[in-house]
């Protein structure tokens, strides 16, 4: 009978000791899931531009990685081991619908590798909808009208009843908040940046 | 770029260049911006991200975490997935089973070595001392059972007695030490008495020889002290008291006889007792003969020849018989 042991690296890069009890293992799952669930789902959809489907992939993976999750022991590990899964089922996915990968992201159809470009984008657009979603309601409705539906600050203006003033002054609040707000998911980008 | 307002008025000219909101001329003014200071360009980047992630974002709902957790703890919680053994639920409720199964397994057998009885039975000449597990020794005369539990209980020490025993027990007022020997009870905490109670004889007699016990018959109850005994007749149901006279009541044990005055007929009734390889047979007229002499722990053979020197008598052996014959007294 083999005891499962599972050593997780957290984010604090703190080794801890998983695994023993499923409570533990629950709460290891439940820690991945608030971590990485929505960026999974922002990761899957580039490939099946529809969310319910990415979530139906993100959903499996998990499961998948629960019946066999004593291979993998480190939270890093984890972390890449989820988002290539998440590509492969993806890929398949497309394959199965005799679909291509949107051109928009034509460097996903070699599927990814860790600390991929992508993986931090992905992150940053669940980040971003959160971001958004916590907007003063004036400054929201703006910021949704010009990105979402992608109008201009006249349409927006005429559409809310202000003037175009107001709409810029908003838009500009706007982006000053979710700088704010994103600062730290931002730096990894700078960094990335640079050597480019 | 030192003051708030011209931070302010820089990143409202970012914003309106990323909208497409700007002149020509504000538009080229500002890539010059971009291009030539190091912290606009940073500060650009961030904003011209969050801007294009937010587009992205407004493409699709965000996922809900918690519905996708729920559905999530729903898959892995049936029995379809393969969880390593010792993390299903049934394997450890069947473990803690096991173990509770095995500890009453395992307190049933001791107890049940705790109640095992044992049962020393004696041939007709043979004597033998058992010790008990609480220290009381038992002297067994010929013909005699004992049952006695392997371990005493903590309330009480229960042992069953056919036959006649000497019993030396050890004081212990927490437990009193119970025989049960034919109809009687004796009830005892540290003494020393003589049982007898063989079941082919009509008397049971209890004789203690230091200590005090209680021995009942149904309803009936007699306290001994030191050197009474008690005599229980089973045909007529009665259970007397008197002091104890016979000075060879353990002669059985001791093989020290004594006698004062006795007849020879009364002697060798206590010889044939005592020594039961031989039986010792004597004729009418010099059984009325009496004698004082004290036998301590004597070859029968010696006794016989002491009786003969005394009173000039005739000793005839056969195999297993000893007569004796006279003039007598």
């Amino acid at each position: 009978m083999r005891l499962y042991l599972h050593i997780v690296m957290t984010g604090s890069g703190q080794m801890m000791d998983q695994g023993r009890s499923g409570a533990d293992l629950r709460m290891f799952f439940r820690h991945l899931y608030e971590e990485h669930y929505k960026a999974l789902c922002w990761y899957a959809v580039r490939y099946t531009r529809d969310m319910p489907a990415a979530e139906d992939i993100v959903h499996e993976v998990f499961v998948a990685f629960w019946e066999k999750r004593s291979t993998i022991d480190r939270e890093g590990a984890v972390k890449a081991y989820l988002y290539r899964s998440v590509a492969n089922r993806s890929l398949n996915w497309l394959r199965d619908r005799k679909q291509t990968i949107n051109p928009e992201f034509a460097e996903l159809a070699s599927g990814v590798t860790e600390d991929d470009f992508y993986t931090d984008q992905a992150e940053l657009e669940a980040r971003v909808h959160e971001a958004i979603a916590k907007l003063p309601p004036r400054c929201g409705e703006v910021f949704r009208l010009s990105r979402f539906e992608d109008l201009k600050y006249r349409e927006i203006a005429e559409r809310l009843n202000i003037s175009v003033r107001t709409v810029e002054v908003q838009m500009s609040k706007a982006l000053q908040i979710l700088r704010e707000e994103l600062k730290e998911w931002l730096v990894l980008f700078l960094i990335l940046l640079r050597i480019w | 770029m030192t003051g708030s307002n011209t931070y302010k008025d820089i990143h409202e000219r970012l914003v309106r260049y990323l909208a497409g909101e700007d002149s020509a001329e504000e538009r080229s003014e500002t890539e010059r911006l971009i291009r030539t200071h190091e912290t606009v360009r940073g500060y650009f980047e961030d904003i011209r991200r969050i801007w294009h992630s937010a587009a992205i974002a407004g493409r699709h709902p965000q996922p809900d975490m918690e519905a996708a957790w729920r559905k999530f703890e729903k898959a892995t919680a049936s029995g379809m997935i393969s969880i390593p053994l010792w993390s299903r639920m049934w394997v450890r409720v069947a473990a803690v089973m096991l173990i509770l199964i095995m500890s009453a397994a395992g307190v049933w057998y001791f107890r049940s070595v705790q109640h095992r009885e044992v049962i020393v039975s004696t041939a007709p000449e043979e004597r033998q001392t058992v010790s008990m597990p609480d220290g009381s020794l038992v002297t067994l005369n010929g013909r005699t059972t004992l049952n006695y539990p392997k371990r005493f209980t903590r309330e009480v020490r229960h042992v069953q007695l056919e036959g006649e025993g000497f019993f030396e027990v050890t004081a212990d007022e927490e437990r009193p030490f119970i025989i049960n020997a034919g109809d009687l009870k004796i009830t005892v905490l540290g003494t020393r008495l003589n049982v007898k109670a063989y079941s082919a004889e009509k008397e049971t007699e209890v004789t203690v020889a230091s200590g005090r016990v209680s021995v009942t018959a149904g309803q009936k109850e007699v306290i001994l002290n030191a050197d009474e005994k008690a005599v229980f007749d089973r045909t007529l149901g009665s259970l007397t008291s008197t002091v104890n006279r016979d000075a060879n009541y353990l002669a059985w044990k001791t093989r020290k006889l004594v006698f004062r005055d006795t007849s020879l007929g009364e002697i060798v009734t206590q010889l044939n007792r005592i020594y039961p390889g031989q039986e010792v047979m004597i004729s009418d007229s010099v059984a009325r003969c009496r004698m004082t002499a004290t036998f301590d722990d004597l070859p029968l053979e010696q006794i016989i020849e002491v009786i003969r020197m005394t009173f000039d008598l005739e000793v005839t052996r056969e195999a297993d018989r000893i007569t004796i014959t006279g003039k007598g007294c």
